[in-house]
This record gives structure tokens, sequence and C-alpha cells, in this order.
């Protein structure tokens, strides 16, 4: 009897947490979606942007889904209705644009470079790139299958750095939580995230991390509901006003 | 050992409120109507149904007593208990039940096995000692119910109506080598019974319950001649009437008067056996005999008799020849006088 | 008649995802695939955490479904719902409870790290701590029901008989209650089998030491499809074999 009862309690308090996610969807039948996909690193960036886009076309509301760049490809690869899709690397945006599903050319419009990241009394001591490779340093990367880890592996190779992690996360807001946390004692992220992160890290610079960029390609899907809004957003993104939000955050130039 | 316990359990209907003693080698049994609280009072002697009050000593000593927080658990009393559906552990054979309170008490494997197959012996079923308890019969079973729980050589052995759930073939098979069992035992041994061949077969001391209370304790002689309860009367075949006396006429409660051959007074009991009750169709005369107006409510044969039950002035219980049956036409729902002759009537203090 | 359609209908809905598993799979290059020692690893890993993670909770589980079933105190039906808070609560939140507790700057773990020098986060013991954490409330829960459904009786036959509890406990109410213990025990090894949330969340994904299937197959769905189905189908494959291996007599309690 009390097991059945417990369920009844846990649907009855997930019900209006799934409806409530399903409203903020369609609040106001006027109103029309614009889904934008976006790597994790864009996060606060494309978040701020959003209130402008949004006074500018009062008649629709802007939809994220940040995820790893790998995860977001496969989705639009696989046919999930989306309008914009912006990712991490070039490599990851070529899945798609060879699948077909992207319509037109895609534009970098802007770049990150990778930097350590450690709690904020950086328990390890860490000063160096090469301070990783010290086995007593607990360090958390991105998986390869992420862009951020393909960089990261890239960046410690060219500064010959041979460091293993403790754990291989799916993305990069993953590999932060880990260092904000203090689970772990540094993490490689995207200079945009120690940004963001201000005060629940200290940062350290890696030598050659100039080498190593990011650029980020956006592009309007092939099948998207909105397309002359996708537009705008791309637009909105690669205008003087999105460059500043961008700079802001930590990224670079495109 | 023997056995002096006072049972008193709190209750939302009634509270139970009884008193058993036994001396070593006793057979006390428990009779009474279903739900008088027979089977509490035996649990609360085995130590599985805790007493609100009262005490329970074994041997003098106090096993239970709420007064002083003594309260001996279950596992520690030294009882033997037979339960009316055996009980036995399924997933157990025949042998490794029997041995199981062996075991429990420290003795090792190979030893409390062999004792486990003597005591199967014993009781007639050696040969089944691998046998799981499905694929035993109702009796045999019983048997090695009764084994188990008396391999450890208990100081009390409580049994729950140990035979209610055998065919009638079984039931007096097992009844006779329980009986053996009994006479054999030295402890004290408390039997609960609603079935009056039991009672009467195997007890030393009949102690007669009924909502919570006793209303009767003798020997087993003393209470079927002279029940004080329906229930006892009943179950001895016995017509059973209470009223007020006065010289040789009891009267009931309802105003019916019973003549009977002996003078008493006060609070009494009446009782007189079915064969007693002859039936008339018209009123008898004579003033040596009773003759009660009853109309015929249920008929059916009994042995070479015929029962029938009588409601009306009194309500009995009457065993006629069939050749009277058929002399006089009676039916169901016919009107006829009951009549017992005055010396058939049995008359004691109530 | 009319159960048969519905009934036929979940068959259907379970039987779809697994079918289409099935049809794209990459049945030419299988061979090759399989041979690739990290998925061998990642399988092992993932049988030897889940195993150990289900004894786990029985250990505990089954004294603890022992209280709930056969005691009584004020406050049992909480004590229920709070064990099987695990079950709705998300396995990624989850993990992060795991993290605030045990972690290394968790309350709980810090403790540890300081008497013992032992963090638990991104260990093989994290790995199992997640999937017991997520397999305990099945465990605990079937463990329960086949006790209520145990004659209490036994144990008072046993405690005539002069059995202590542990002992009533151990050589008659247990082994009364196999069946469900055991259909307990399979629920709570496949749910250890196949956590995800939990186990990336707290300890973390490293070949080897903490990457179970499902972390793998998450992973590669990234940048090689054919490869995550290839791993899904192994694990299924291995799945399928323990459940079937599981006598139906074990399970469902005929014969005892």
């Amino acid at each position: 009897m009390k097991p059945n009862r417990v369920f009844t309690v846990a649907v009855v308090v997930a019900l209006p947490l799934a409806t409530a996610s399903c409203s903020s969807d369609s609040s106001g039948s006027d109103k029309s979606t614009l889904t934008v996909l976006a790597a994790s690193s864009l996060t606060e960036a494309f978040t701020t942007l959003e209130t402008q886009y949004e006074s500018d076309h009062p008649d629709i509301d802007v939809v994220f889904s940040f995820d790893s760049s790998a995860t977001l490809a496969e989705q639009v690869t696989q046919g999930a209705p989306a309008d914009v899709l912006a990712t991490a690397d070039e490599d990851t945006m070529k899945t798609v644009t060879d699948a077909g599903d992207a319509a037109g050319t895609p534009q970098i419009f802007t770049t990150n470079t990778m930097v350590i990241v450690t709690p904020p009394d950086n328990p390890a001591g860490v000063t160096d790139v090469s301070d990783l490779a010290n086995s007593s340093v607990k360090l958390s990367l991105c998986d390869e299958t992420a862009p951020c880890g393909s960089a990261a592996k890239e960046l410690l190779t060219l500064d010959h750095v041979n460091a293993t992690p403790v754990s291989f996360e799916p993305d990069v807001k993953s590999v932060l939580t880990k260092v904000t946390l203090g689970e772990v004692d540094a993490g490689i992220v995207y200079a945009s995230d120690a940004h963001t992160a201000g005060h629940d890290v200290s940062t350290v610079q890696i030598t050659n991390a100039d080498q190593v960029v990011n650029s980020y390609p956006i592009a309007v899907l092939k099948d998207a509901p909105q397309p002359a809004a996708a537009q705008d957003w791309v637009d909105l993104v690669r205008s003087s006003a999105g460059q500043k939000v961008l700079a802001n955050d930590g990224f670079g130039a495109p | 050992m023997n056995l002096d316990a006072h049972v008193v359990v709190r209750r939302p209907g009634f509270d139970i409120n009884v008193e058993i003693q036994g001396q070593a080698g006793d057979t006390v049994a428990l009779l009474g109507p279903n739900g008088a609280g027979k089977t509490t009072c035996l649990r609360a002697v085995a130590g599985l149904q805790p007493i609100d009050a009262g005490r329970v000593l074994f041997g003098g000593i106090a096993v239970e007593d709420p007064s002083q927080h003594i309260r001996v658990p279950a596992s520690l009393r030294d009882v033997g208990l037979v339960f009316q559906d055996h009980l036995l552990f399924p997933h157990l054979s025949a042998r490794d039940n029997v041995a199981f309170g062996l075991r429990s008490r420290g003795t090792r494997k190979q030893q409390a096995r062999a004792t486990a197959t003597a005591w199967l012996q014993r009781v007639g079923i050696g040969d089944l000692a691998d046998r799981k308890p499905r694929n035993l019969s109702g009796g045999q079973a019983q048997r090695v119910a009764i084994a188990r729980a008396l391999v450890t050589n208990p100081s009390l052995l409580l049994l729950d109506e140990p035979l209610a759930a055998l065919d009638a073939g079984a039931k007096m098979t097992l009844r006779s080598e329980l009986r053996r069992h009994l006479e054999a035992f030295p402890g004290v041994a408390v039997l609960v019974t609603h079935d009056a061949l039991d009672a009467l077969m195997l007890a030393d001391t009949l102690v007669v319950l009924d909502e919570g209370v006793v209303v009767q304790r003798g020997t087993p002689e003393q209470v079927s001649a002279h029940p004080r309860s329906d229930h006892v009367a009943r179950l001895v075949g016995l017509n059973l009437v209470r009223g007020t006396a006065n010289g040789t006429v009891v009267t009931t409660g309802s105003g019916v008067d019973v003549v009977s051959a002996t003078d008493s007074s006060g609070d009494v009991f009446a009782s007189f056996r079915p064969s007693a009750v002859a039936l008339d169709t018209h009123r008898p005369t004579g003033s040596q005999r009773n003759a009660w107006r009853t109309r015929i409510t249920e008929l059916a044969p009994y042995g070479d008799v015929v029962r029938l039950h009588l409601e009306g002035e009194l309500d009995l219980v009457a065993d006629v020849t069939p050749q009277a049956i058929t002399s006089l036409a009676l039916d169901i729902g016919d009107p006829v006088w009951a009549v017992v002759k005055a010396t058939e009537i049995s008359v004691y203090p109530a | 008649m009319r159960l048969l359609a519905p009934a036929a209908l979940g068959l259907a809905f379970l039987a779809l995802p697994l079918i289409g598993l099935l049809v794209r799979a990459p049945w030419a290059t299988l061979g090759d695939r399989l041979q690739d020692p990290s998925v061998v690893q990642s399988l092992r890993l993932s049988l030897v955490t889940a195993s150990t993670a289900t004894i786990a909770s029985l250990l505990v589980g089954v004294p603890l479904a022992w209280v709930l079933a056969r005691t009584s105190f004020l406050g049992r039906s909480f004590l229920r719902a709070f064990i099987t808070l695990p079950l709705v609560l998300p396995p990624v939140v989850g993990g992060v409870a795991l993290f605030l507790s045990l972690g290394r700057e968790g309350y709980a773990g810090k403790v540890i790290d300081d008497w013992f020098g032992i963090t638990l986060p991104f260990t093989t013991a994290a790995v199992v701590l997640a999937q017991t954490f997520v397999a305990m409330p099945f465990v605990v829960i079937s463990v329960e029901g086949a006790l209520r459904a145990t004659d209490s009786r036994y144990d008072e036959a046993a405690a005539t008989l002069g059995a202590s509890r542990w002992r009533t406990f151990t050589r008659v109410t247990v082994p009364l209650s196999l069946p469900g213990i055991a259909a307990g025990a399979v629920l709570g090894w496949a749910r250890a089998l196949g956590e995800f949330g939990a186990t990336i969340m707290f300890a973390g994904n490293f070949p080897g030491k903490t990457q179970t299937m499902p972390l793998k197959v998450f992973l590669a769905l990234q940048t090689d499809p054919d490869a995550a189905i290839v791993l899904s189908l192994v694990l299924l494959a291995v799945s399928i074999t323990v459940l079937a291996a599981l006598r139906e007599r074990w399970l469902t309690g005929a014969g005892v």
C-alpha cells in the first residue's frame, strides 16, 4: 500500500514541474518560437542577447538548448527541429553541413581559447600547465568527442605535458562544475567559462594558448521553422552589439 | 515443574482474565466457543502475546510479570508448541523440522538429526524423515509437529487445537497417539480444543472459557455431567436450562416451569439428555412429567435415531426413534409437545 | 481476449526500440568492433560494479526491509518514503547529492579524507556507490513485499523452538522469502547496470576505472553512432543472458 502512495505523491509533484516547462514554451499562442541550439560555453552570452532580441522582436520567444556541441550536432542530423546551431568548433559543424542540414555556409562569429581553472584557493598550487603532469593534481578535462576536449588535448601535446585526468567530462560546463565544487584541483576550460565563473575559480594562463583557437561557427538550419527570425538572430550575434556581449564574456574576436 | 498462570489481556471487545494451574504430569484442556480467548491464553503462556496484568510462573519462577517489568521472550521459555495447522517449515524436511529446536539450542548437527530421526520413528513415520511437509498428509504432518515440540523435552507443552484440521479417520488415530504421548509427558500440558472427545479423552482438568473468563472448572466427568454453559452442554450433548428453584420446580427467566425429582433452591441449572425427550401431538396428562409446547425447526438422522431441534417454550434437542417420527407423522414446522419425566432432570447449583 | 490486445501493445512498445537496434546494427563490422579491448574493459567494469552494488544493496537492504515489514514504530511510513527517494530523484541530482555528501569537499567525505586519506569521487568505488544509491530502493521494496507475503507465524514457531531473532531471520524468514529477495536483487542489478546520471556526475568518466558501458555508449553516440549501437547490443545480450539464466522457478517461488 505505502509504496503506491509514494509514487502517487511523486507523480503529483512531478506534474506541475512538467507542465511548467511546457507552458514556458507556449506562453501565449500569438508568440512564435525560435529554437537555438548552442554549445554550453555560449550559455551566458546568448542568454544576455536573448533579452535584446526579444525586445526587438516582441512576437518571438527564444528557446535555448545548451549542450555539448557534439550532442547538438547529432540531434540535428537525426532530425531534431531547430532554427539555429552554434558550435564550439568547426569540425562539429562540419558533420552537420556534410549531412546537408545547414542552410548556406556557416559563419565564424567568435573564438575561444583555453585556460586552466582551479578552485579559488588553488589547493594544488597550480601555476603553470606543466604542473598538470603531476600525478597528485586531480585534473578534469572534456572528453575528446567534445570540441573543448580535442582542443585541450592539442594544447597539452603542444606544450609537451603528459597529464592524466581523473575524469573525461561530456561537456565543458561539467568540467567547470567539478572545479567550482572543489572536487578536482584543476580543469581546462574556455576563457569565456573562466570569465563568467568569476570569483568561483582562479585562472591560470596556458603557454601557447593562442595557438589553439576554437572558432565558433553559427548557421541557420535547412529545415528551420522560422528562417527569417533565425537569420535575424545570426545577424544580431555578428553585429557589434552581439560581439560586445561576447567580448564581455571573455570570448575572442572572430 | 508446575504452571501457575494468571493471564489478563485487554481487548477492544472484552478483557481476558483467566487463571490456569497445572501440576507436572497434568493435562489441562481449555474449552469454549470461538473468540472466547482460549488461543490468546495459550499464546500468552508461550510468550507470543504479552499480558497486560497478572503473571505467569513456571515452577514458581516468574517468566512474565508486568508489575515487575519481567518478560522472558518466547525463545527463552522452556515450552513446546503444537499449532493447529502444524506450521512445519516448508523449506525443511521432516527430520530437519524436528531437529530445528535442538539446533537452535546448540546441539551439533549430527546429534540433532539422529535424535530427530529417533523421534520420528517414535511417532511412527521414521521412513518419511526426508520428506518435505508438502508431501505429507495432514495426520503425518501433525505427527511431525508433535515430535518437533517434544524433542527438546520442554517443561510445558502447549497444543492449539492440534486435531482440528484433520479428517475424521486421522483425528481418531492421532487422538489415541496423543493420549499416549500426553500420559508419558512429565511436564504440564495445556490443550486448547473445541472437541468434546479431545477434552474427555485427553485431559485431567477442564477449564471452560466464555467471553474471556472462566465459567467452569473441573474434571471432564464433573463438567460434562453438570455443564454450566450452553457451549459445553451442546458439546457434551445435553439440554441445559437455567432458572430459580423452589422445591422441585425450577422457573426459567421467561417463566417456564421445569419439574425435577430433587429439591433445591436459588439459582440453578437443570439438564437432561436428548434421549429423555419424548414427543406427543397432544398435551399429555400426569404431573410427574414436564410438557412444553414447541415447534420442530430441524430434523435429521443421527446414528440410529432422529435428532430434532425444537423451539418454543424451551429450545431443546430431542433424540427419537424413526418409528416415532413416522407414527406421529412429524415434519419440520409441526407443533409438538416435548415431554420429559421429572426423574430424568438433573438439577445443580449455578 | 480483451486483455490480450493491450498486452500485445505493451509488448510491441517495448520491442520496437530493441528491434530498431538490431536493424541498424553494423553487422558487417561487428566482429572487428567487438575485438576492441576497450569494449571488453568497460563491459567487465559494468558487470563487476553492478554485481558489487547489488550485493551491497542486499546486505543493507534486506535487514532494512525486515525492519519495515516486521516491526512497527512511529514514523515507519516516513522511513519507507525516504528509502524510495532515490527512485523519484533524477539520477543526476542523486549524483550531485553524492558529491555534496561524499565528495572531497562534502561534509562526510571531508571527514573520510582527513581521517583515512581516501577520496571517493572518480574511483571505481564511487561507481559502486552511485549504483547502490539508485538500486537499493528496488531491492528494499521488493524484499519488503516478499517478507510481508511470508507468514510471520513461522517466525513464531521458530521462536517457540528456541531460535534467536537472528537465527529465525537467517534460517526461516530469509529462506522462505528467497524468491522475492532474488527478484529484488535482479531488479536492483538491472538498474545498477544501466545507471548513468549519478555515475557520470559522481564517479566521472575514465576508461577502465569508471567508464561503464552506459557512459561509453553515450560518448560514442557523439561521434560514432555505429559504435554506440554495437555497445548497446552487447549490453542487451549480456542482460538477456543473465535474466534468462535465472530460472523462473526461483523468481516466482513456485515449488516452495
